[in-house]
C-alpha cells in the first residue's frame, strides 16, 4: 500500500501507559513526541494519544501510545485499550509511596485486560525533585526483577532518561516480535496498514498465562 | 500523616500578571477568535447587547423573582432566547434558575456550610492532587491554594461526601470550575447536586460512578447516532477502527468545559442546563458533520488529532450552534437508550422512579 514519505515505517507498535492519577503520564508521553513539558497540565479524562517514529535496532518503528486516566473508576473506559498493545509503560511517582504500593494493582490489571505475553516496563517518574524522594531505586529495582518487569527512573520534566526509556521497551519489543517471525518462518510484518497492530502470538494470548513470569 | 485539608495551606504568591482574555484565561501566543470579535463590536452591536440584557433583566424580574411565571406563560420565547446565549452580566443567576438549583439551595439552607465544616470525605486527597489541573490557565484558579483553588476544593469535597457512591471523579472539577466562575461556591455547589441528582433533567450521576454506566450508554448512543447521520464517515471510522470513546468521552463527562474554547463551551452550557442532554449530542454531532470532508479523508492517526482539535471556525458558536439545534435525536435517543438497555438487560421501565433528590444522612 502506497503510503506517503513520512509515514513510512517497517514497524508499528502499540503502547500504553498506565499507572496511579498524577504520576506524570501524560508529561512523559509529550516529553516523548514533542519534546514538551506543561507545569499546568490538566487531568486526563478518559484516554489521549500520540505516536513518535523513530529508529530501533536499525529499523523504523512507528510507536503508537495510549495515556490512560489514573483514577480507579476509569479503567471502565480505558481498560479497552490494553488489547493489543505490545507494551505497557507503567509509572509511579518517586515521592509517592502509594503510587509504587499500587504497581501491584496495575499488574493484576495488565494480567486480568491485556495480552499475556506484553512487554511491561516499571518507569519511577520525578526524579527531579530529589528532596522530596520517598521511593528508594534499590526497592524498585528489586521489586520489578521479582516481577520480571524492566526498570527505569525518569524525569519528564528535566527529560532524564524518557528517550532512553521509550527506546528500551521498542527494543523489547522488536527483539520479541523478529524472534517470533523468525521461529515461525513468517517474513517480518512490515507494511501494515496505519491503524492496525502487530498482535504477538495472538493464540497464545487467549490462554491466560500470568505474564512476564513471576517469581 | 498527609492528611491535610486545603485550609491549612498558606496561599502561594499571587501569579504574577499575564495578558488574560475576556473570560480571565491566559491568552494563548495564538489569538482566538473572541478576542477579535470584542475588537471589531460597533456600537450597533454594543447597543444590541444592552437591549437584550434589558429584555432578559425583564424576563427574569428581581432576583429571579418573575422566572417562573414567564416559562410557564412562553416556554418558547425563553428557549430561544437562550439558544442565543444568555447575556455573560446574568448568566450565573439564569443558571441557578433554569437548573433548579436555586430551589434546592432554599430548601437546604446551612447544608453546604455543615458539609464543607464537619464532614470528611475519603476523596480528599484525590480532589488536592486534580485542584491545580483543573483550568490552570484561568487566572482565578492559579494561585496555589488561593481564593480559587479553596472555592474548588470545598464544593468538590462537599460533594464527595453529600453523594458518597460518586464521590470524587476526575471531569468534576471542571464543571465545579465552570459553574465557580459564574456564582458563589454555594450555589455551585446545589448546581452540581440538581446536574448530577436530576432536578430537572435525567440525572447525571451514571457519569460518575463505578463503572461509569451513563458515560457506556452516551458512548453507545452516539455512535449509533454517527452511522445514521452521517454513515460515510460512521463507515470510515468503522474502517479506520475508530470508536467514540477515543474523541467523546469528554464531551460527556466534563459537557464540552474540558477542551473547548470557554466561549463555545458557555453557550452550550446555557442551552444544556434548559434543554438537557440532548445538546451535547448534537452540537458533537454538527462538529462532526461540519468537519465531515475533510474527516472522510483521513487516516487512523490524523483521523484522531482532527477529532480532538476541530479547527477555529467549527467552533463558532453561531455557525456550530444554529447547525446543532437543526439536528433532531430526542426520539432516536430514547430508542437507542431502551436498546441499550436491552443489550444491557436491565429492567427498562421503573428505572426513572427513584429521581428523588437523596438528603445527607
Amino acid at each position: 500500500m502506497a503510503r506517503r514519505p513520512d509515514e513510512e515505517y517497517d514497524y508499528l507498535f502499540k503502547v500504553v501507559l498506565i499507572g496511579d492519577s498524577g504520576v506524570g503520564k501524560s508529561n512523559l508521553l509529550s516529553r516523548f513526541t514533542r519534546n514538551e513539558f506543561c507545569l499546568e497540565s490538566k487531568s486526563t479524562i478518559g484516554v489521549e494519544f500520540a505516536t513518535r517514529t523513530l529508529q530501533v535496532e536499525g529499523r523504523t518503528v512507528k510507536a503508537q501510545i495510549w495515556d490512560t486516566a489514573g483514577q480507579e473508576r476509569y479503567r471502565a473506559i480505558t481498560s479497552a485499550y490494553y488489547r493489543g498493545a505490545l507494551g505497557a509503560l507503567l509509572v509511579y511517582d518517586v515521592t509517592k509511596p502509594t503510587t509504587f504500593d499500587n504497581v501491584s494493582r496495575w499488574l493484576k490489571e495488565l494480567r486480568d485486560h491485556a495480552d499475556a505475553n506484553i512487554v511491561i516496563m516499571m518507569i519511577g517518574n520525578k526524579t527531579d525533585l530529589k528532596h522530596l524522594r520517598a521511593v528508594a531505586t534499590e526497592d524498585a529495582q528489586s521489586y520489578a526483577e521479582k516481577e520480571g518487569l524492566s526498570f527505569i527512573e525518569t524525569s519528564a520534566l528535566e527529560a532524564i532518561n524518557v528517550e532512553k526509556a521509550f527506546q528500551t521497551i521498542l527494543s523489547e519489543i522488536y527483539r520479541i516480535i523478529s524472534k517470533k517471525s523468525l521461529s515461525s518462518g513468517e517474513p517480518a510484518p512490515a507494511n501494515i496498514k496505519e491503524g492496525q497492530t502487530i498482535v504477538v502470538g495472538a493464540s497464545e494470548a487467549s490462554t491466560k498465562k500470568p505474564c512476564c513470569s513471576s517469581s | 500523616m498527609e492528611r491535610r485539608r486545603i485550609d491549612d495551606y498558606e496561599p502561594g504568591p499571587v501569579p504574577s500578571p499575564r495578558p488574560l482574555d475576556r473570560f480571565g484565561f491566559v491568552k494563548q501566543e495564538r489569538s482566538s477568535s473572541p478576542e477579535r470579535v470584542i475588537k471589531s463590536r460597533s456600537t450597533v452591536e454594543f447597543e444590541r447587547e444592552e437591549r437584550r440584557v434589558r429584555k432578559w433583566r425583564k424576563m427574569i424580574g428581581v432576583g429571579g423573582s418573575d422566572w417562573k411565571h414567564y416559562v410557564r406563560r412562553k416556554p418558547h420565547v425563553v428557549k430561544r432566547r437562550i439558544r442565543k446565549g444568555i447575556p455573560d452580566c446574568l448568566r450565573g443567576l439564569v443558571w441557578q434558575l433554569i437548573s433548579g438549583s436555586r430551589d434546592l439551595l432554599l430548601m437546604n439552607l446551612g447544608v453546604y456550610e455543615q458539609l464543607v465544616i464537619y464532614e470528611t470525605s475519603a476523596s480528599e486527597l484525590d480532589i488536592i492532587r486534580d485542584i491545580s489541573r483543573t483550568f490552570p490557565s484561568h487566572v482565578f484558579f492559579q494561585q496555589r491554594h488561593g481564593p480559587g483553588q479553596r472555592s474548588l476544593y470545598n464544593v468538590l469535597k462537599a460533594y464527595s461526601v453529600y453523594d458518597r457512591d460518586v464521590g470524587y471523579v476526575q471531569g468534576m472539577g471542571f464543571l465545579a470550575g465552570l459553574l465557580l466562575l459564574y456564582m458563589s461556591e454555594e450555589d455551585a455547589f446545589w448546581l452540581m447536586v440538581a446536574l448530577l441528582k436530576g432536578a430537572v433533567h435525567a440525572p447525571m450521576e451514571g457519569l460518575y460512578q463505578v463503572g461509569l454506566p451513563l458515560v457506556q450508554q452516551y458512548l453507545f448512543q452516539i455512535d449509533h447516532l454517527v452511522r445514521e447521520y452521517l454513515p460515510k464517515l460512521g463507515e470510515h471510522f468503522t474502517q479506520e477502527m475508530i470508536n467514540p470513546s477515543m474523541y467523546a468521552s469528554q464531551w460527556f463527562i466534563t459537557v464540552f468545559s474540558y477542551s473547548f474554547p470557554f466561549h463555545l463551551a458557555l453557550r452550550i452550557w446555557d442551552v444544556f442546563l434548559f434543554e438537557g442532554v440532548k445538546i451535547v449530542f448534537k452540537v458533537g454531532l454538527a462538529l462532526l458533520k461540519y468537519c465531515h470532508d475533510d474527516l472522510i479523508k483521513l487516516p487512523f492517526e490524523k483521523l484522531i488529532h482532527a477529532l480532538r482539535n476541530f479547527p477555529e471556525d467549527a467552533m463558532d458558536p453561531d455557525t456550530l450552534l444554529p447547525m446543532a439545534y437543526s439536528i433532531k435525536v430526542s426520539r432516536r435517543l430514547e430508542e437507542l437508550k431502551h436498546e441499550y438497555e436491552k443489550k444491557n438487560g436491565k429492567l427498562v421501565e421503573g428505572e426513572e422512579s427513584d429521581r428523588k433528590l437523596k438528603q445527607p444522612q
